[in-house]
């Protein structure tokens, strides 16, 4: 691998899908939240912020009611990527203030008002004590945040990023997004890339020397909004551990994550490394297989 | 980046308010001097770590914006505020309906106000149940609630920023500024810094050692920053370009930290197109002659030793606000006054963030294109 490798290629060492309703990949609402992640702490936590939570767990492959212990990882970083995950508290607040003034917020309310609540919320749930970013940067927002957890990556800001889409389905989350949205959640955690066969990596920009993909996601592929709906924020984060998924689970080896470059390559792939000299690898299986 | 040009700025130092008290201050300054600041007296009723600090005596953002939308500003919002006021209208922005769109706000900041979240905190913990807190000061314990105010204050509905850079956030913010302005998601950004004076930033500052030669300080400076060919409506005047901004991380702090200083040097030096001779001057974040922590590095880099100006010296420890001060002192200062003037403004974080910023002054306050 070329220096340049280096620079585009991460570590993938486990992801989730947390999609409510979507058969294989079902997972709890935001209301039944205390089936995956234990009952406590989870009074005045908002449907997207519970989502995220969700996919994390699952991601790094806790069992139902799990709860971390232990010191904080401060090497772990957090990158978040919603969009509209806290507008609805925000329209409540504010009609609060209007029809009773300052003294009619719930001030347990408050906190999530700030739209960084999902990605403070994931750190300090799961005791991440790294760099701790938060993406509102509308539908690519995922891919931000993928450009993002590797910046972190390779820099040295951090050993491990927890990447996470969140989007709740709500009336004034879709008033605001002009058309129907879909919940779900999803999370793909990332490490620095160190060559070693049969592990699952992402690369951005995947040079020539890679085989071209053998399925895609995205546009002439699994086309994710089409099939599913439209997760807005969330939506490069389901892409990502969807690729994931394809390429272990379902045995693709490397999938493309569209939308293709000139030259008909995708953007981003996501793949399990090769063996050297023919040695057989055992790919390892995402949580959600 | 390929550059941005400032048409106007403030800044509101211990100097006072507006360019004009900071320009004076300057005039007054010997070499080598190093301020104590302002007798800290009556200014808050908790223990303070010395007996002065570098803070804005009597400072009241109601006598600056008027009563109305102020009550609720804490110390860091009033500041970022007015000197927002100030500098658009330093700058000559004629405010419409058509233009408030394409005006962003990219504000630089260690930790918000510090204490307005640890008040809070406090009242939960002292009243007698957490529902007894004021619901109506919450918004002033997130960090971007400056900028937020700043932008509601004057309409502007541009990309609203926030970059909690510490020590790097000034230079964090002209990056950030630059490229929203480059990539088009904004015609103008007002960018600058904050930070407040209040016994909790005074104790961080002592407690971590960061300064044990200049006292705490309050600052905000505030810059538009607009394209070379920039509307009328942004200002008709170029005070400087900042042609290119560099920033890295050196894992540690120690030489590596060295290493990725010199190298935002070389980039700096080969965006902008410019040769390593041409740079006169240097602002750095260090108050001691004999520290040369960051100097040392950028010397190395540049190949010669230019001159370094230490602006704590005179406006104290402002965290993120420090770097918004260098770029004020270097636009007020007569020093680079001569046409073409090149400057370095550079920051270097405990932690490895290291960072550096390549300015041209305009001589007589640019090109009057109006």
């Amino acid at each position: 691998m070329t220096g340049r490798g280096r620079e585009t290629r991460s570590l993938l060492t486990g992801w989730s899908l947390h999609l409510p309703g979507i058969e294989e990949f079902d997972g709890a609402p935001p209301e039944k939240a205390a089936t995956v992640l234990g009952r406590k702490g989870l009074l005045y936590k908002e449907p997207a912020t519970r989502l995220a939570l969700c996919a994390v767990h699952r991601a790094l492959g806790f069992e139902p009611g799990h709860r971390v212990s232990g010191p904080i990882e401060t090497g772990t970083a957090v990158v978040a990527c919603s969009n509209l995950g806290n507008v609805e508290t925000v329209a409540k607040v504010t009609r609060a203030v209007e029809a009773e003034g300052g003294r009619g917020v719930s001030v347990l309310d408050a906190p999530n008002v700030s739209p960084n609540v999902v990605a403070s919320t994931v750190a300090l749930w799961f005791g991440f004590g790294g760099p701790n970013l938060m993406l509102c940067s509308g539908s690519t927002a995922g891919q931000a945040g993928l450009r993002m957890a590797s910046l972190l990556l390779r820099s040295g800001r951090a050993t491990r990023v927890v990447l996470v889409g969140a989007e709740p389905e709500d009336e004034i989350a879709s008033i605001l997004h002009d058309g129907p949205l879909r919940s779900g959640s999803a999370c793909v955690l990332l490490e620095p890339w160190r060559e070693k066969t049969g592990s699952v990596v992402v690369d951005v920009d995947p040079g020539e020397a890679e085989a071209p993909p053998r399925r895609t996601v995205g546009s002439g592929g699994f086309d994710v909004k089409e099939r599913w709906g439209d997760f807005s924020g969330a939506h490069g984060v389901v892409e990502l551990a969807l690729a994931a998924h394809l390429a272990v689970a379902e045995g693709e080896g490397r999938v493309g994550i569209g939308p293709h470059r000139p030259d008909g390559r995708p953007a981003v792939s996501v793949a399990v490394t090769e063996p050297v000299g023919g040695a057989e690898t055992n790919p390892r299986t995402g949580p959600n297989a | 980046m390929s550059g941005v040009v400032v048409t106007g700025w403030s800044a509101l130092t211990s100097a006072g308010v507006g360019v004009d008290a900071l320009a004076k201050r300057l005039a007054l300054a010997e070499a080598g001097q190093v301020e104590k600041g302002h007798e800290i007296g009556d200014l808050y009723e908790e223990p303070m770590p010395a007996a002065n600090g570098h803070f804005l005596p009597s400072f009241s953002p109601r006598e600056h914006l008027g009563r109305k939308g102020t009550s609720t500003f804490d110390r860091a919002t009033g500041l970022a505020v007015v000197c927002c006021q100030e500098a658009l209208r330093e700058a000559g922005v004629s405010l419409d309906d058509e233009v408030r769109p394409r005006i962003g706000v990219v504000l630089g900041t260690s930790l918000g106000s510090f204490k307005s979240t640890s008040d809070y905190t406090r009242e939960t913990l002292v009243q007698d149940k957490p529902y007894l807190v004021n619901p109506m000061l919450f918004p002033n314990t997130v960090m971007n609630c400056a900028a937020g105010q700043v932008a509601i204050r004057f309409g502007l509905r541009g990309a609203n920023t926030t970059i909690a850079g510490g020590t790097l956030g000034f230079l964090n913010v002209l990056r950030y500024a630059g490229n929203a302005i480059e990539r088009g998601h904004v015609d103008v950004v007002v960018a600058g810094a904050v930070e407040e004076f209040t016994p909790h930033r005074a104790w961080a500052t002592r407690l971590t050692g960061v300064a044990d030669v200049v006292a705490a300080g309050e600052a905000a400076g505030m810059f538009v920053l607009a394209k070379e060919n920039t509307p009328e409506w942004a200002g008709t005047r170029q005070r400087a370009g900042v042609l290119a901004v560099a920033t890295a991380y050196g894992p540690g702090g120690g030489e590596a930290a060295e290493t990725a200083l010199a190298g935002c040097v070389h980039r700096v030096l080969a965006k902008a197109g410019i040769d390593a001779f041409e740079v006169s001057t240097v602002y750095t974040g260090e108050v001691e002659d004999g520290d040369e922590r960051e100097f040392g590095p950028i010397a190395r880099a540049l190949g010669h030793r230019p001159d370094r100006v230490m602006v704590k010296r005179l406006f104290g420890e402002c965290d993120a606000a420090s770097g918004a001060v260098a770029l004020g002192v270097l636009l007020a200062e007569d020093r680079d006054a001569r046409p073409g003037g090149l400057s370095l403004l550079t920051a270097r974080g405990a932690d490895g963030a290291v960072g550096a910023a390549i300015v041209r002054r305009y001589a007589d306050g640019g090109l009057d294109r109006g």
